[in-house]
């Protein structure tokens, strides 16, 4: 499932990173096997990452596969 | 060895944005550089020296943050060309200090290997390891240390922990380059590092598993709520506005009070004559117009310094996002629109943040329609003209509300057409934000920050608007008349001629060639008009600045056309605000608009569009107005 599917305070695992903005999604640490929890959804998503808040347009975590981490 | 006043080596300091690289180049320096809590509030190369403790100078570049040496924002490629050596007149550095927040060892690091990828050596800057720890962070610097062969110091640089430490590094001879042992030949160099990083942060920064719900998570349960932060983000503007005009008062009495008193002890000083109108009405008037608005700049710079520094901005860009994106722009133009209220030119460079060259340019181009501080004296003169009140009132501050508004809305639907014409991006910039943890404010950096800007309007208001006074108190004085009338004298004078030749371009406008003059002069910077209007009606110092500007209220209010009907109807006033809302007078800024948008035609293009705009706007209001009776 894409980012934007999975449901608020999931602590997910990210499987893959792909679209025209995931360079920029790279560098912030959005990368395979890094986990992350989902903060709150709406028009622009909050995640936490290895400690870091960041917030990403809905566009993104289009960009962004995810499954929950066991 | 005695210290030495050669320069022995350049230091750059490196990392990405709200790692804490200003904190340390203020910590090695004892600089005075502004420390934001909020990515972007260094957008130049700042540089300063000091000494390591065997007594050598060393050059210190504190560069923009940057998440990679890719550079895809002005910023960005600011810092990287730093890194090459292609900024103009400068070497490469000869060892970059690559600052990590040590809590985000797994996003920071990436910057720090690329730096050792391009062979330069490199000493890593492991700060904020108080709050790493407190998170439950294990760190092992020395494992760090003998994994990446370079040199890794754990320190507070807010607290100056680890500060000596840092300087013992960077000793002669300075470290060697590292090789970058993770680079394999046939693997991408992005996912060697990235393997090579978990592994790293396995061994040397391990972290507990599970997610921890701090401090800031429960604020920004309130703060981002889809209502509740809302409510406070409107509330905090409020406050921020509601503070700048009541608490302003109290200082703007004092200084109101310091200049009546000194207007009075140069006129018992001098006799009266040249010299002393010169003084008083010319300098010390004109001058004192202006310094007036000073303590209203340093609490709005105060308040920005205040929600930077604990985090808030980033919070507030955040819930922007989605007024911004109705004007074709992002939450992070959110941030140079705010700052040009205050002023439009740290809003304009404010914009270097944003990653889309078109969404930048318009941003540039709307921001001095954010109504910025030097127009309030316009303002606040105008309006209880308007309302043929004394100044205070709520009304007052409606309007004055709703000429913010006017401003602001305006700025958004230009930047909606234009944000249109100019089409889509090369490259797609999306929302991507870092919301930095809440934390305390660095009460002593905002201090020194607070001083810097209003040393800087106070050296503007002594030097430009001194120069301005005096120029227009001469023009308005010379040639000399034969009559001793007053009103003789100013028709005669220089200024009233230039106010004949420019009365039929301003007179559609529902103004006579006085104000027409005082407009004129306000180009070099709007607060001028003040004092323009001051000298050019004739108005004497009556003592506090309030009962200044009601004589001159008094005056405008009093003043009428040769055929004896008033000069200021409440039309011609509503005609003169909203010249002022939109036209762009203010040098410095269209100096600012071309060196940030790298075009002069921009620049002058932006000028004359406002200032064309303007005239249109206030014919259309003056002209519109009269013929639905008005």
């Amino acid at each position: 499932m894409t980012l934007n599917e999975a449901g608020v305070g999931c602590d997910l695992r990210i499987e893959g990173v792909s679209g025209p903005g995931c360079e920029r999604l790279r560098e912030m640490g959005f990368c395979e096997q890094s986990h992350l929890r989902k903060l709150a959804g709406g028009r622009n998503l909050i995640c936490s990452m290895c400690g870091t808040r960041l917030a990403i347009s809905r566009e993104l975590a289009e960009q962004v596969l995810v499954r929950a981490a066991g | 060895m005695p210290p030495t006043t050669e320069i022995a080596a350049t230091i750059a300091l490196l990392g990405n944005p709200n790692a804490g690289k200003t904190t340390l180049f203020n910590a090695l320096t004892g600089g005075n550089q502004r420390v934001g809590n909020y990515s972007g509030v260094t957008v130049d190369v700042k540089e300063g020296t000091f000494f390591t403790p065997h007594g050598r100078k060393l050059r210190v570049l504190d560069l923009p943050g940057c998440y990679s040496l890719r550079a895809d924002s002005p910023d960005e490629k600011v810092a990287v060309d730093a890194l090459l050596g292609k900024l103009p007149g400068a070497a490469p550095p000869d060892v970059v200090v690559c600052v990590v927040d040590a809590s985000h060892l797994e996003r920071h690091l990436q910057l720090a290997l690329q730096v050792v990828e391009l062979g330069l050596p490199c000493v890593l800057a492991l700060n904020m390891v108080d709050v790493a720890e407190r998170s439950g962070l294990r760190l092992d610097p020395a494992k760090l240390a003998a994994e990446l062969g370079i040199p890794v110091l754990p320190m507070q640089a807010s607290s100056g922990k680890g500060i000596v430490e840092l300087k013992q590094a960077l000793r002669f001879p300075l470290p060697h380059a590292a090789t970058a042992t993770w680079l394999m030949p046939g693997t991408a160099p992005e996912a060697a590092r990235r393997s090579y990083i978990n592994r790293l942060c396995e061994l040397a920064a391990r972290r507990s598993a599970v997610h921890q719900f701090s401090g800031s998570d429960r604020a920004d349960q309130v703060l981002l709520h889809p209502l509740w932060g809302w409510a406070c983000l409107v509330a905090i503007l409020l406050g921020v506005f509601w503070s700048i005009f009541s608490f302003a008062k109290i200082p703007m009495g004092w200084i109101e009070m310091a200049q009546g008193a000194l207007g009075a002890w140069v006129t018992s000083l001098l006799a009266s004559g040249d010299l002393r109108s010169l003084l008083v009405d010319g300098v010390i008037g004109g001058v004192g117009g202006v310094v007036m608005f000073l303590p209203q700049i340093v609490l709005l710079f105060l308040f920005i310094g205040l929600l930077e520094s604990t985090g808030y901005m980033a919070r507030a860009a955040f819930l922007m996002d989605a007024i911004m994106a109705k004007a074709g722009l992002r939450g992070k133009a959110f941030l140079p629109l705010f700052t040009s209220y205050a002023c439009a030119i740290p809003g304009v460079m404010a914009t270097r943040t944003i990653h889309s060259a078109k969404e930048r340019l318009v941003t540039i181009f709307v921001a001095p329609w954010m109504s910025c501080s030097a127009r309030l004296p316009v303002y606040l003169l105008i309006v209880p003209l308007l309302l043929h009140e004394n100044e205070g009132s709520w009304k007052q501050a409606l309007v004055l509300f709703f000429i913010y508004a006017l401003g602001t809305l305006s700025a958004f639907a230009a930047a909606r057409v234009l944000r249109g014409r100019l089409g889509p991006d090369a490259s797609t910039g999306h929302f991507l934000l870092e919301m930095p943890p809440y934390r305390m404010p660095q009460w002593s950096y905002i201090f020194r920050h607070v001083v810097e800007r209003a040393w800087a309007f106070v050296r503007n208001a002594g030097t430009l608007i001194l120069g301005i006074s005096i120029l227009l108190w001469a023009l308005s004085t010379y040639p000399k008349s034969s009559g001793g009338d007053a009103a003789d004298q100013l028709a005669h004078s220089a200024m009233g001629r230039v106010g004949v030749l420019i009365e039929p371009l301003v007179k559609p406008l529902g103004f006579d060639g006085r104000t027409g003059t005082a407009v004129l002069t306000s180009f070099s910077a709007r607060e001028v008009f003040n004092a323009s209007m001051a000298i050019l009606f004739r108005v004497r110092d009556g003592g506090d600045k309030q009962t200044t500007r009601g004589m001159l209220r008094e005056q405008i209010a009093a003043a009428t056309w040769p055929d004896g009907r008033p000069l200021f109807t409440p039309l011609s006033l509503i005609s003169l605000l909203v010249f002022y809302i939109y036209a762009l007078q203010c040098l410095p800024t269209v100096a600012v608009v071309a060196r940030e948008s790298a075009s002069w035609r921009w620049a002058l293009g932006q000028f004359t569009f406002m200032t064309a705009f303007a005239w249109c706007a206030s014919l259309l209001v003056y002209q519109g107005g009269r013929l639905l009776g008005f």
